[in-house]
């Protein structure tokens, strides 16, 4: 009975045995399959403008990854996913049925199919073994689609001339469109410009006076004075400045003008001014700054003196940054002058042409 | 007459006590001869590092069942100098006959380096054949015995599995160990094992099966598809409150900049009112917010391209024409680096750098952007809030193409395209901003500034930029 015993001890373990080792040996394996994207490497899709419903220039890069017979490369814009399994939605407003091949290198000899459409492209060529390696295309132009986000591409290579049957490579890339970033600015038209007896440190800030005393006037010598005026616009057209007034009157009796230029001639009845530095008689200074407007034919020549209001003295054809001119006036009397005190009021006007 | 019956009945089951327990005698006379003063082995088992049949889709790796470890486990009842372990696809039963598994291979099969125990790959020796069946045979040398009552535990390398699931069996298949007193394979006195069904006589000291199983292997998928989230506005991210990204609504609602909302970007340089104008008496500034979220493996890059010829603020461009550009490029548009814009001197520019808020909802940014030469320069580059306190700026409008090798192994594959660094009036504009890998939700402040000039023409001047986001996936 004891040796049955054992017997049927022994059998019985050896059934157990059978079911305990099922479960002891038996192991779960997770296993990840290749994951998606895993085709065609460094992929890339450049724009020209990620701007919404704009015409752009799109730039395809990818490495191929298999030594495989291409015949067609497949462009697929999607709005919804990059997965090759998922069905493609196009993205509203993408338009990629005008566009061109414009460049291609790596495997190249393709041209755009007739079968493609407003969101699919489809590269053709006679089918070649093509080795793994960059390859690149542009097209241009490829309308963006008419809103802001994430939109997808696919790619996939196929040893078809049309984009059937199985493919070789494959992977899906994101790009994103955006509204543009308009920045503006406004630049106001303005006209600097002011008169004085000094205009110092080209700042219309520092111009002070506006009165100018010649003093006795005498036969034997010339009489001379000075301003100052500071000029600067951003007119397109440039500026123009012009003299109006009178010359030196007391009442009925003038001291005559020079109305054609000349030398200043002690003892003969003669007003004027130039816009220059001056000799005879000493005064005056040339124009200053660093704008490059210069005074015009009659007042722009030294010792030189003249006084035809209406005349245009300094002018500009452009935007002109500031200048500033000196007006030296010179006023001489005859023998015979009648005495009385003489005044004139000189007006400098300044037009600018925006 | 009932009691001869019952003497009758009573002597009748005496003798077959007497015949059922010579039956079972006799029935019992192979093991014992074979089993006498062995044991079976206590906790015994075979864990499997892939469990997957061999000719399977899978040539390598977890999946294929090639080059499986096999951890075997056992406590031996007494000491022991050599072990075999048979593989048998028909059953465990010591003594039986041992059917080859399809498929299994045990000739490459090693100790484990990595084993403790009594059992090491220095101390053991181990012997391999496949016919008749997967057979293992282990044998003591400079180590140390199996101890008895000791448990045991050493991975067998290099094993292949067998090569079917057996829809009948289920794929299981079954293991036979046998431990020795001698490192001969048998009790040292007379007895040695030679073949799995002549086991029962080879004189071993303890025994065990083990049952075993082969499958298909579980393939698992997951899909990550190819991300790339970008938007440009004219909030500060610090005022994005909703959701903290491209979908939040300060940045996608219109425009309401009294509630901190900013709708497409539009920014107007200048100073005063009513009208904001640019004159020569300061520089004038706006920020602009992008946000950049991608899974490009191979990072990305953010391209500013201008649709100026000339590449700075023109008044009178109207494409196709060239236009002019009155408030140039800074810098005369070198791409060397930025530089100081000086009120009164007519320029243009923008400075850029990965920006990094305090408020803004979600979680936080991962990864960063790093600028680019021509429009960060570190030294130059100090805020108050949002508001520029000494600041250079740059505008490349020179660098024709600037394919840098750093950014991608991918360059710019055509003439003209400047996709990795280079003119904002190139093809695909200067890259001003660049990432390695993935990133999330990782800002960037874009600071322009412009100022006139005493000669600066009249005029509205504009720009109009593209910011363009490209990934490497």
């Amino acid at each position: 009975m004891n040796a049955f015993h054992r017997l049927l001890h022994r059998h019985q373990q050896l059934a157990t045995l059978c079911v305990l080792g099922v479960l002891g040996a038996i192991t779960v394996h997770y296993l990840f399959a290749p994951a998606y994207g895993y085709g065609l490497g460094n992929r890339s899709l450049s724009l020209g403008t990620a701007e919404v419903s704009t015409d752009a220039l799109y730039g395809l890069n990818f490495n191929l990854v298999s030594n495989a017979i291409v015949g067609s490369i497949e462009i697929q814009f999607c709005s919804n996913s990059a997965l090759q399994e998922d069905p493609c939605i196009a993205p509203a407003g993408l338009d990629a049925s005008r566009a061109a091949l414009i460049d291609q290198a790596g495997p190249t000899g393709f041209t755009i199919s007739a079968a493609s459409d407003a969101n699919t492209i489809i590269l053709t060529r006679s089918p070649a073994l093509t080795a793994s390696g960059l390859a690149t295309y542009s097209f241009q132009p490829i309308k963006n689609p008419s809103a802001p986000g994430s939109y997808y591409a696919r790619v996939q290579t196929f040893a078809t001339t049309d984009a059937s049957g199985p493919y070789s490579d494959y992977g899906g890339i994101a790009f994103a469109i955006t509204n543009l970033l308009s920045i503006s600015a406004q630049v106001p038209p303005y006209l600097l410009f002011c008169t004085g007896i000094t205009v110092s440190g080209f700042n219309c800030a520092n111009a002070l006076g506006n009165y100018i005393d010649f003093g006795e006037f005498s036969s034997s010598r010339a009489s001379t004075a000075s301003s100052q005026m500071l000029v600067a616009t951003n007119a397109e057209q440039g500026y123009a400045i012009s003299i109006a007034g009178t010359t030196l009157a007391s009442g009925n009796n003038v001291i005559a003008a020079l109305a054609t230029g000349d030398v200043s001639r002690p003892s003969t009845g003669q007003f004027g001014f130039n816009l220059r530095a001056n000799s005879a008689p000493s005064g005056g200074s040339d124009v200053a700054g660093p704008g490059t407007s210069l005074a015009l034919t009659g007042y722009n020549q030294s010792n030189i003196f003249r006084f035809a209001p209406g005349d245009t003295i300094v002018s500009s054809d452009g935007p002109d940054d500031i200048r500033v001119y000196t007006s030296d006036y010179v006023a001489n009397v005859p023998r015979s002058q009648s005495p009385g005190i003489y005044v004139s009021t000189v007006t400098y006007i300044c037009l600018a042409n925006f | 007459m009932k009691i001869p019956f019952s003497l009758h009945l009573r002597s009748a089951r005496r003798s077959s006590y007497i015949i059922m327990a010579l039956l079972l005698f006799c029935v019992s006379i192979p093991l014992e001869v074979g089993f006498a003063d062995a044991a079976q082995l206590q906790y015994r088992s075979i864990q499997l590092s892939d469990s997957s049949p061999s000719n399977g889709t899978y040539t390598a790796g977890v999946g294929s069942g090639l080059n499986v470890t096999y951890k075997i486990s056992f406590k031996s009842i007494q000491n022991a100098s050599s072990m075999v372990i048979d593989f048998c696809s028909n059953d465990p039963i010591i003594g039986d006959s041992c059917t080859a598994p399809t498929g299994m291979s045990v000739t490459t099969a090693a100790i484990d380096p990595t084993s403790t125990g009594n059992l090491t790959s220095t101390g053991w020796s181990i012997t391999n054949i496949n016919t008749p069946n997967p057979r293992i045979k282990l044998a003591q040398g400079s180590g140390s015995q199996l101890t008895a009552g000791t448990q045991q535990n050493f991975n067998l390398t290099g094993i292949t599995n067998p090569s079917t699931v057996d829809p009948t069996t289920k794929g299981s298949f079954y293991a036979r160990i046998y431990t020795f007193a001698s490192t001969t394979f048998g009790d040292g006195v007379s007895k040695t094992y030679t073949n799995a069904a002549a086991a029962a006589t080879s004189g071993f000291s303890d025994y065990g099966g083990i049952a075993l199983s082969v499958d298909y292997v579980i393939s698992i998928t997951a899909r990550v598809q190819e991300t790339l989230t970008f938007c440009v506005s004219g909030s500060d991210p610090n005022n994005w409150t909703t959701t903290g990204d491209c979908g939040d609504a300060a940045v996608t609602s219109t425009a309401n900049p009294a509630a901190g909302q900013y709708g497409p970007p539009n920014i107007v340089l200048g100073h005063g009112s009513p009208t904001a104008v640019l004159d020569t008496s300061a520089v004038d500034y706006g920020n602009v917010w992008t946000q950049l979220s991608t899974n490009a493996t191979n990072g990305a890059v953010i391209n500013m391209h201008s649709n100026i010829p000339c590449g700075g603020l023109s008044a009178d461009y109207v494409a196709p024409s060239a236009g002019t550009c009155a408030i140039p490029a800074v810098n005369a548009g070198s791409g060397a680096g930025p530089t100081a814009i000086s009120a009164g001197t007519a320029a243009f520019g923008v400075a850029i750098n990965k920006y990094t808020p305090t408020t803004q909802a979600g979680p936080a940014a991962i990864g960063t952007l790093t600028p680019t030469t021509p429009y960060y320069d570190p030294a130059h580059y100090a805020f108050t809030g949002n508001v520029p306190t000494n600041v250079y700026y740059g505008m490349d409008t020179q660098t024709a193409t600037g394919y840098n090798t750093a950014f991608t192994t991918v360059g710019p594959p055509f003439s003209g395209q400047s996709s990795y660094n280079g003119s904002v009036i190139g093809k695909f504009g200067s890259t001003v901003l660049t990432c390695t890998g993935p990133i999330s939700r990782v800002d960037a402040r874009y600071t322009f500034a412009a100022t006139s000039a005493l000669t600066t023409p009249a005029g509205i001047y504009t720009a109009n930029l593209s910011l363009i986001a490209t990934g490497t996936f």
